[in-house]
């Protein structure tokens, strides 16, 4: 189904329909990810694609979790598009890697969302049961 | 993923000669299940869906996934010119595709030529190296070709190919094999003429079977356009209510009410997009009941889903028990020898100060974590099993009314390959017997009642009890 992915995306690992792993790279020249590669962990339910996947970036020695105030550094996201509210079924995996691409090409702050240590410290939810407030509309 | 699973998609367009033809066929798959339109509806904001997909969009958050806007499901219609259309492109595409894949083996072996002189199997072979998607494709055309005018999806085709299945809350006439409701079989078999009367009718309701077989022919001709199903207020209706309704339609009325709620909007969901598709490939409504179970197996009330299944309510216990039945013999022979060891120590304690009531030596006997049955052999290895024989014998040494009792209950435990024996070694005798009632039991009930009857680790409720003074042990 993804044979022909877009520029800077590469399908890793999709032996089932339970995970996926993808890899993502910035294209054009944002110093902020240059020459990195991101690791983007899709986990689907039964549901999918009525429902969001959860969608994390993974942490490994060669794939860092990139730089943005809206990415938690245990690469949980808070994207709109991947919420309950946000999401709809026409997305598929090469469209919410897009958007993940285009979200930190347009970053310019190296940095991460307020109460990032706090967070990834006390949470034990899955990204599906946390209730983010949107409030950027710039991203 | 397995090179038998080949899914026809628009990217085998890609390496062909008809590249524009992939974007043709993105533009006739549904955005939601990137299928081919099955059943195609368009929504008030002119969007386009698979039927079922739309309505289950719709059942979740109530707006078009493309545009967001709110939808409702009742304003949906057929899109017939959409349906026609991607009808026409399936019959057409193997052919097509294979034509295109030729086309673009020319070119390329064109193209060859003119580096070096090659005879046309080294063509294809180089074509296919370096093309591997294409060279997978092929495969798959070729086996299509035979079939190349046929539509690629055969409606219905598993349409009474399906005996052995049964939905929930049916079941099959032993005579006929016809399937009814479960509660009608009785009655049914007082009249049932046998399996000629009605054999190979697809009957699947009490209904038709009453009927003759004229009035069931019917059946077969294409019917007038069924009438959708209208949502039911599932706020006003209490649990027992909601059941009877399950009932009324005909569709499973087990699980809590938020399951029946959910199976119940899953069924209208199947149901009115079989409305929206075309006479020719409409579903019966036993085909209808197949795909409900198919979504009660991975999302409704059978799903497997990541939650403890044990804790739940209808949790299968017996069923559990038994497809787990080598683990707990393992477990319980492992724990049985723990329990072993150390009264081969405290024996001697043990003996003194346990002291047997008669018409009690069964009881803690039936209890699995019963720590007496430390001494038994696992039931799969048999009684010819060696064991410390001391282990019996020493709580009876001077316990003559003890002795007795035992004895009275092994004459009623029923074998009579002892019964005619003198017992010229009463103690070791009294050893074997006591091993062989315990060993039959277990053979008996090897494993089921440990799972249901008494939690694994919890304490028998009469430990203290047991003859051999099994509270050393514990």
């Amino acid at each position: 189904m993804h044979d022909k992915l877009p520029p800077g995306i590469t399908l890793i690992k999709a032996d089932d329909f339970q995970t996926w792993l993808m890899d993502i790279r910035v294209i054009d020249s944002n110093p902020i990810y240059q020459g990195e590669t991101y690791r983007l962990k899709f986990t689907f339910s039964p549901q999918y694609p009525i429902e969001a996947p959860e969608v994390t970036f993974q942490k490994t020695e060669t794939h860092p979790i990139p730089w943005h105030p809206h990415i938690y550094s245990n690469g949980i996201i808070c994207l709109d598009l991947l919420d309950r509210s946000g999401w709809s079924p026409v997305h598929n995996v090469e469209s919410v890697c897009v958007s993940l691409q285009s979200m930190l090409t347009s970053n310019t702050k190296k940095e991460r969302p307020a109460g990032d240590e706090n967070f990834v410290r006390y949470n034990t939810q899955r990204p599906r049961d946390i209730s983010f407030v949107f409030h950027d509309n710039q991203v | 993923m397995d090179s038998s699973f080949e899914l026809p998609d628009s990217t085998d367009w890609i390496p062909t000669s008809l590249p524009a033809f992939g974007p043709l066929e993105a533009a006739l798959r549904c955005e939601v299940c990137k299928e081919f339109y099955n059943n195609p509806v368009i929504t008030s904001c002119n969007h386009t869906f698979c039927s079922i997909c739309i309505r289950r969009c719709i059942t979740a958050d109530g707006k078009c996934p493309s545009c967001k806007t709110g939808c409702s499901s009742d304003r949906l219609a057929p899109n017939i010119a959409v349906r026609e259309v991607v009808m026409r492109f399936q019959e057409a595409r193997p052919k097509a595709l294979k034509l295109a894949r030729a086309g673009k083996e020319e070119e390329s072996a064109k193209h060859d030529r003119k580096k070096r002189k090659l005879d046309d199997t080294d063509i294809e072979e180089d074509d296919a190296s370096r093309h591997t998607r294409s060279q997978q494709t092929r495969s798959r055309s070729q086996r299509n070709r035979g079939a190349a005018d046929a539509p690629v999806e055969v409606a219905d085709s598993d349409d009474g190919g399906d005996e052995d299945f049964v939905p929930e809350g049916m079941a099959k006439c032993p005579i006929c094999s016809r399937s009814m409701k479960a509660e009608l079989v009785y009655n049914h078999l007082d009249v049932c003429t046998g399996p000629d009367a009605s054999q190979g009718r697809n009957t699947r309701s009490k209904a038709k079977s009453a009927f003759p077989i004229a009035l069931q022919r019917r059946q077969r001709e294409p019917s007038p356009p069924p009438t959708r199903l209208s949502q039911l207020n599932y706020a006003m209706l209490k649990e027992g209510g909601l059941r009877k309704k399950l009932q009324e339609a005909g569709i499973p009325s087990w699980g809590s009410k938020d399951l029946m709620k959910r199976r119940h909007v899953e069924w209208l969901n199947i149901y009115n997009s079989n409305c929206d598709s075309d006479d020719s490939v409409r579903k019966n409504k036993r085909q209808l009941l197949r795909e409900l179970d198919e979504w009660e197996q991975t999302q409704g009330g059978k799903a497997d889903t990541k939650e403890s299944k044990i804790m739940k309510k209808d949790f299968d216990g017996e069923g559990y028990a038994k497809s787990h039945k080598t683990d707990f013999d393992d477990l319980i022979a492992r724990a049985r020898q723990k329990g072993a060891t150390p009264r081969v120590a405290d024996g001697e304690d043990a003996s003194k100060q346990g002291k047997p009531l008669d018409g009690q030596h069964s009881d803690p006997r039936d209890t699995p974590t019963n720590p007496d049955s430390g001494t038994d052999p696992p039931p799969n290895q048999g009684p010819s099993n060696t064991h410390p024989p001391h282990n019996t014998h020493n709580p009876y040494e001077n316990n003559e009314s003890a002795l007795a009792s035992i004895r009275a209950k092994v004459q009623e435990a029923n074998h009579p390959a002892f019964k005619g024996t003198t017992l010229s070694s009463e103690r070791s005798m009294e050893s074997v017997r006591q091993r062989s009632s315990d060993t039959s039991e277990s053979m008996q009930n090897p494993c089921g009642a440990p799972s249901r009857k008494v939690p694994m680790f919890a304490l028998p409720e009469e430990p203290l009890r047991d003859v051999e003074g099994s509270t050393a042990v514990q």
